[in-house]
């Protein structure tokens, strides 16, 4: 099944790389205006700086790192690459950047000529990204790996979901920005967002990276094949009951509850694989999906207790569980797979020439830095400590809790400042890795 | 004289290891020497890496795992 990937097709590092270094740049952000808005961000979901802390994380944060890593992984683990990647993920890069940028200004101070501009941006932003995708996927049908075709039914679920959640969001935001009434579609934007396009992209990468990068045993299939077709299809039947007016709220809560098993089974199954794993040492890896899947578990209880328990704060550490702990643990969790990798595999394509003779390869495989030297074991399990700390005060934060509401924003800034020191520390190793291959040309006549 | 193959064992171990084992492996390798290694599936991002520095390949499937022999030529 599937266990392939194609490195050989990897894009040019300057593709995700951009994506990636958003992560704790925009993790950096929210975590200084968390720390400036305190308590009061987590007092309420619609005040400007909860919103603006939202879209930081959802756009800035796990936008940013998911855009990236998919058009990698399309093209290395379904042998779908983008035409044109370069211009599609630079435009696409900039675009989202400046677009969530105004959009977290437009909140804060409650701006409506911030939210037409990010309108604009954020909607070229996607358009361009779906767009190109869509006709990559579209054009390569006939070409996709035969492993791979299990992971892009929720691929092309999730990317649906994405194209949902941003034209329902650019309708609200155009609306906030020209003053008419909102629409009441707060809550599908939501759905859409976190477990459409969240759910089902998390969903079909695990399908296919935990067996590969965690040496976990394959799903069962029956699973990987039906579970994100149930999932789109109970999220299009709570889309078309929330539509309709008249009909019993217990239908609607009747899917959702479908879909928190769905989620929950998933959740399950994917502790059960990486507990019975054949490397019985977790990695730091390791470590970020066991608090994604963990922060998932604890989902069905809060969604019980917002549902039965009528209580404002169930609702926002639910938000928050599902963006910090479950999206942002394996976001998190992923950088340190693929950054080091990346680097590691650029550095050797930046010096071997192909077609030579096998003493040149030779040569420099033996002075390459090794994979793990890029980004130290100790130094990321740090920043993982670091990471669930802040993810349970930010929950906590959510509860209403008020000393937590004051650590939350310095956590995060901590967090963060692991996470960007860590990826520095892997480009600072690259770089002095391509000097060490420089020096070494000029003093091995063979190799120039 | 012939060198003795040389053998690795890389199944087991999570992506890219085995590729990461395999190039270090690689380095000291002689020409005319073969290294075995030994891994749980048919690695192809490997067959590109060997196709670009000029190495040679073979793989067989042995019951339970597979098994690649790598090579090169005295150029």
């Amino acid at each position: 099944m599937q266990r392939a990937l194609d490195f050989d097709k990897t894009p040019a590092l300057g593709v995700p790389l951009p994506f990636f270094l958003n992560v704790p740049l925009f993790a950096l952000l929210a975590g200084l205006l968390a720390t400036w808005a305190g308590p009061q961000a987590f007092a309420s979901r619609w005040n400007g700086a909860a919103l603006a802390l939202t879209h930081l994380w959802t756009l800035g944060i796990l936008g940013s790192a998911m855009l990236g890593a998919l058009l990698q992984i399309l093209a290395v683990a379904c042998n779908v690459p983008v035409g044109a990647i370069r211009a599609v993920s630079g435009l696409t890069h900039v675009l989202l950047t400046t677009g969530t940028l105004l959009l977290a200004a437009g909140f804060l101070g409650w701006w409506p000529a911030a939210w037409i501009s990010a309108t604009v941006l954020l909607g070229l932003a996607f358009a361009v990204y779906l767009a190109a995708v869509s006709l990559a996927l579209w054009q390569r049908r006939h070409q996709v790996y035969r492993g791979a075709r299990e992971i892009l039914v929720p691929v092309r679920g999730a990317l649906i979901a994405l194209a949902c959640t941003v034209l329902i969001g650019l309708t609200l935001a155009w609306s906030l920005g020209l003053g008419w009434p909102l629409p009441d579609w707060i809550d599908t934007h939501v759905l859409w967002g976190l477990a459409g396009w969240g759910g089902l992209l998390l969903m079909g990468m695990s399908f296919q990276l935990l067996p590969i990068f965690q040496v976990t045993e394959l799903y069962p299939k029956p699973l990987s094949r039906w579970l994100p077709l149930l999932i789109a299809g109970l999220m299009l039947a709570w889309t078309a009951l929330d539509a309709s007016a008249g009909m019993p709220r217990l239908m609607r809560e009747t899917v959702e509850l479908l879909l928190v098993g769905a989620y929950t089974l998933w959740a399950g199954v994917t502790l059960r694989l990486l507990w019975t794993r054949k490397r019985p040492t977790p990695e730091t890896t390791t470590l970020f999906w066991y608090a994604g899947m963990f922060a998932l578990l604890a989902c069905a209880p809060l969604w019980i207790w917002m549902t039965h328990g009528p209580s404002p704060q169930a609702g926002r550490m639910l938000g928050v569980v599902l963006i910090t702990g479950v999206l942002g643990s394996v976001v998190n969790g992923m950088l340190y797979k693929i950054v080091p990798f990346l680097l590691w595999k650029h550095a050797q394509d930046a010096v071997i020439v192909p077609d030579q003779d096998p003493g040149q390869a030779r040569i420099y495989l033996k002075v390459l830095p090794k994979m793990a030297t890029y980004i130290g074991e100790r130094a990321a399990r740090l920043q993982w400590g670091a990471h669930v700390a802040m993810m349970l005060c930010w929950t906590l934060a959510a509860a209403g809790w008020p000393p937590a509401g004051l650590l939350a924003g310095p956590l995060l800034i901590v967090s963060a400042t692991g996470l960007a020191w860590n990826i520095g520390w892997a480009l600072r190793r690259y770089r002095k890795a391509l000097q060490a291959m420089a020096m070494l040309r000029d003093s091995h006549p063979e190799l120039r | 004289m012939t060198l003795p193959d040389l053998t690795i064992d890389v199944r087991s171990l999570p992506a890219p290891e085995p590729m990461e084992h395999c190039l270090e492996a690689l380095a000291d390798l002689a020409p005319g020497q073969h290294l075995n290694m030994l891994i749980d599936r048919e690695p192809y991002p490997l067959y590109a890496i060997l196709d670009r520095d000029g190495f040679q390949h073979c793989c067989t499937f042995e019951e339970t795992h597979f098994q690649v022999t790598i090579w090169y030529d005295k150029p």
